[in-house]
């Protein structure tokens, strides 16, 4: 029986492209340590999540990272 | 007097009794004939002119302006492996065993989130984003080598350097 179907493979894409927006945004960091701090966090978060299988707890968790990220970006913004 | 000595650079220099080494001399423009003594020493002022020293290091400098080397495959090669190498969670024992044909999943045991990081960093190293879409292409380092060649159109024959450096030919006439 096929266990993950197409909306996870979506959902799965989605929390993949958060990802690496989240790293693409830390490698504009100048700062090591804090960039070493946000790739902690953004591994921590992500592998807490990892077995996760319901689809409304995935997407909450997605929106709830992209949130993160924006705020991340507004605070890069203001400090520079 | 001053204001025409001073714009054209000229330094006043209090030299009372010292004496003058020849290239020195060459470049001072002194007030008076009967200023230099017989032994070499000047008094009390000397001129002296540092501004074409000043100037012909600029145009020196101007001419050898440096261009960065053009990219061969065996560059892109290195700079991949050394980023798959700084890489963190590679194990020690993996750590110099990367070759062309290893896989990121299979071989070094890594996840999609890992393989996201690894690609950012080469982003991050050749300076341009890889689209999403391609991500699912670059399992393999070779795949990886072969991807960024294709994108920054290396050749094997590194392209001839557009420089501003001067052309030997024309060293003997200046135009």
């Amino acid at each position: 029986m096929n266990q993950f179907s197409l909306k996870h493979f979506i959902v799965r894409s989605q929390a993949l492209a958060l990802y690496r927006d989240i790293m693409r945004t830390m490698m504009k960091i100048e700062d090591q340590d804090y960039r070493k701090e946000i790739r902690e966090w953004a591994r921590s978060e992500f592998h807490r999540n990892r077995t996760l299988r319901d689809l409304g707890e995935i997407r909450t968790q997605v929106a709830l990272g992209r949130r993160s990220l924006n705020e991340l970006k507004l605070a890069m913004r203001m400090a520079s | 007097m001053l204001k025409t000595i001073l714009r054209h650079g000229c330094r006043l220099r209090s030299v009372v009794n010292m004496r003058l080494s020849a290239p020195l001399c060459n470049n001072i423009h002194t007030l008076t004939p009967s200023n230099v003594q017989a032994n070499g020493q000047i008094w009390p002022h000397v001129f002296v002119s540092r501004r074409t020293r000043m100037l012909d290091q600029f145009v020196k400098d101007a001419g050898q302006m440096r261009t960065p080397p053009p990219l061969t495959p065996r560059d892109i090669e290195s700079r991949v492996l050394r980023i798959c190498n700084e890489y963190d969670k590679i194990q020690e024992a993996n750590k110099n065993k990367i070759t062309l044909e290893t896989h990121f999943m299979n071989d070094l045991g890594l996840d999609s989130l890992d393989h996201v990081e690894i690609i950012v960093a080469l982003e991050n190293e050749f300076g341009f984003e890889i689209p999403d879409a391609d991500y699912d292409k670059l399992y393999t380092v070779g795949n990886v080598v072969d991807y960024l060649i294709k994108k920054m159109n290396v050749t094997d024959r590194p392209k001839t350097t557009v420089s501003s450096a001067p052309d030997p030919r024309y060293d003997d006439h200046h135009h």
